[in-house]
């Protein structure tokens, strides 16, 4: 899992690595109900605590796939380089994820904003669009 | 000085359910230099013998924390602090409440 989850679901990813990484993680969900531990101690049993915390991570790990092969533009730390660039027309929004008939359903809803809202004016910009609207603001602020 | 291809660990077991009295279990493990004792724990928990407890699993690993101070050779230290030079004998600090082998009640 953790061979999986750097190769495919690291900082630099892509659609194939994404894909080929959740056809990995569904064979270990697959191989789940498989593991066994060889300790019966039921006292700081470190097998028994990984068991335990592995099943959690494949679910965090498929989720964090999932919504990173859905998200098709770049963005922070989610850097796809088939989408290199942020895509505020499409993608300023945020993915949630659900379990729905014991699988994995994706939807999106606008960010949550707490205590400030996005500019409206660079909802619907190209990412060159973008850039200027960006670089005017940063000049007219250092003027004062 | 020659450089040893293994090291002889002797790890303090105590299952306080099911043991009587504490005893001490022999691990050959192949000598890395610039390894710690944390490293050492780590290796024979996931290649000789799983049933081993160990204060690791969300130890900071960086001599923060204090979780994983231990008695190294006679001497009170921080596994993960302390460089492997040779054989080892690992145990709880003296005079911990053993809850098993060498996890101890803070």
């Amino acid at each position: 899992m953790q061979r999986t989850a750097d190769a495919s679901v690291g900082v630099i990813r892509n659609g194939s690595s994404l894909e080929k990484g959740i056809g990995e993680i569904e064979k270990l969900r697959e191989e789940l109900p498989r593991l066994c531990v060889t300790s019966e101690d039921r006292v700081y049993n470190r097998e028994w605590i990984e068991a335990i915390e592995v099943e959690n991570l494949l679910t965090c790990l498929e989720a964090s796939a999932r919504s990173a092969l859905m998200r098709t533009e770049s963005r922070g730390l989610h850097y796809r380089t088939d989408y290199l660039r942020m895509d505020n027309a499409n993608w300023l929004r945020e993915i949630v994820v659900k379990q729905a008939e014991g699988k994995m359903q994706l939807t999106t809803r606008p960010v949550t904003a707490t205590t400030m809202e996005p500019p409206e004016e660079i909802m619907h910009m190209t990412w060159d669009e973008y850039m200027i609207w960006a670089a005017t603001k940063i000049s007219e602020l250092s003027k004062g | 000085m020659t450089i040893p291809k293994s090291i002889r660990v002797e790890v303090y077991r105590f299952s306080p359910s099911t043991d009587k009295e504490p005893r001490y279990q022999v691990f050959e493990v192949p000598f890395i230099q610039r390894s710690s004792v944390m490293n050492v724990l780590d290796y024979i928990h996931d290649n000789l013998d799983s049933t081993l407890a160990y204060y690791g699993h969300s130890a900071c690993y960086r001599g923060v924390c204090g979780r994983c101070t231990l008695t190294i050779n006679e001497k009170a230290s921080l596994a993960c602090q302390t460089p492997v030079t040779g054989d080892l004998k690992i145990e709880p600090p003296k005079r911990a409440q053993i809850i098993r082998d060498l996890v101890y009640k803070l």
